[in-house]
């Protein structure tokens, strides 16, 4: 069995250390018996001590950022912006692995700069294991391996997890996107580019735009030779107009249903086709799930990777998809004129 | 001036066609054809 520390006891961590915890259907036994749970807020971790009442006896809980001891097997980060790349920094000098569960796109740029001394040092560090990037990047590479040829990916989220997530979302309608064009960024204004996606049910349709989001630079290193990667975000007027302001109103501790949408073009035998996977959930339970289906297979040792890298190069898809599944994410295909199955 | 006068009728006239879209279009068309499923497991397709 082993030992678990998460960092930050929010709305992703908190739901970390639950899913750990909890025994799987099937009877698939726990790999994790202890959970370190660090918050530098003393007051955070009173209020979520009824939530966790059930699993007291295996949670240790720290008013710090970092646990005082680093005997354990694996470190989930869930901590807000701003705080995730020291904290990441210290992971790997202390040689544990990490599960990084950040939405942020200066943050994951941050992090991705630390790549050669996590080689150095030979410990996995996933990065973006949330709903997106995370679930968005399993998906994406799930949905390659039909192809013959990738040409391009495009992902589209909707939704906000907790508080922090919200600001990021905020704060990326405003700021330049990243999207991967024939061998190349191009920099473009957030809440540009305004497209009409069709999420799962329940979300729908929804407009989608430009935003500053992690998506496309993970994808990138794990399909580089895919010309174009792009991201966008769903908005609605007002989102887009308040977004250059600082948040007016205080976010809500947990946003609504939230969803993904990624969709792969390219060569399959001798046509061109398209594949549209997506999924509907709160953005924080399904960042939770991955993240804790994350950290089962760094535990297991079932990570293809070694060094830093997202879970689309990291994690076998099928077998991935199959654990959240087992967990009770859906995983929706849209089917259209065009499906292949 | 006319060409001013012109281009002026125009942003009017496609402004008010816009406005009375919105506030007197109907409700939006379902999707025609296709719809989302879950995936199946084992293969998840």
């Amino acid at each position: 069995m082993s030992k678990v520390a998460v960092l930050g006891a929010g709305a992703v961590g908190l739901r970390v250390v639950k899913h750990l915890l909890t025994p799987r259907i099937g009877g698939v036994a726990n790999l994790v018996d202890r959970v370190i749970l660090c918050d530098t807020s003393g007051e955070r971790l009173i209020a979520i001590r009824s939530i966790l009442d059930q699993w007291a006896d295996c949670i240790e809980s720290q008013e710090r950022a970092f646990p005082k001891d680093a005997d354990v097997d694996a470190i989930v980060v869930a901590t807000p912006r701003g705080t995730q790349a020291p904290l990441v920094r210290t992971a790997i000098s202390s040689g544990v692995p990490i599960v990084l569960s950040g939405d942020g796109l200066a943050e994951t740029v941050s992090v991705l700069k630390l790549a050669d001394e996590a080689a150095l040092v030979g410990v996995p560090v996933v990065l973006g294991a949330g709903f997106s990037p995370g679930l968005s990047c399993v998906l994406a590479a799930h949905a390659s391996s039909w192809f013959d040829r990738v040409e391009e990916i495009h992902v589209t989220k909707v939704g906000a997890g907790g508080p922090a997530c919200a600001l990021v979302h905020h704060r990326a309608l405003s700021r330049l996107s990243y999207d991967w064009r024939n061998n190349g960024w191009v920099r473009r204004p957030g809440g540009s580019g305004r497209e009409l996606c069709w999420f799962p049910e329940p979300v729908g349709p929804m407009d989608c735009f430009r935003a500053a989001l992690p998506d496309p630079v993970l994808l990138h290193h794990a399909f580089p030779n895919v010309q174009r990667i792009t991201a966008r975000m769903g908005a609605t007027r007002r989102d887009r107009l308040t977004a250059p302001f600082p948040m007016l109103s205080p976010p809500p501790v947990e946003g609504g249903i939230g969803a993904i949408r990624v969709e792969i073009r390219g060569q399959r035998g001798i046509s061109q086709d398209v594949k549209i996977l997506g999924a509907a959930e709160k953005p924080a339970v399904a960042a939770a799930l991955v993240a804790a289906t994350a950290v089962d297979w760094v535990l297991a040792g079932r990570l293809q990777v070694s060094g830093m890298g997202s879970l689309a190069e990291m994690v076998e898809p099928v077998g991935f998809l199959t654990d959240l599944s087992d967990r009770g994410l859906v995983v929706e295909i849209f089917e259209g004129e065009h499906a292949i199955f | 001036m006319w060409m001013i006068r012109r281009a002026f009728a125009a942003l009017a006239v496609a402004a008010a066609s816009s406005l009375a879209l919105r506030a007197f279009g109907g409700e939006s068309l379902p999707r025609q054809s296709g719809g989302w499923r879950p995936l199946v497991k084992p293969d998840l397709k």
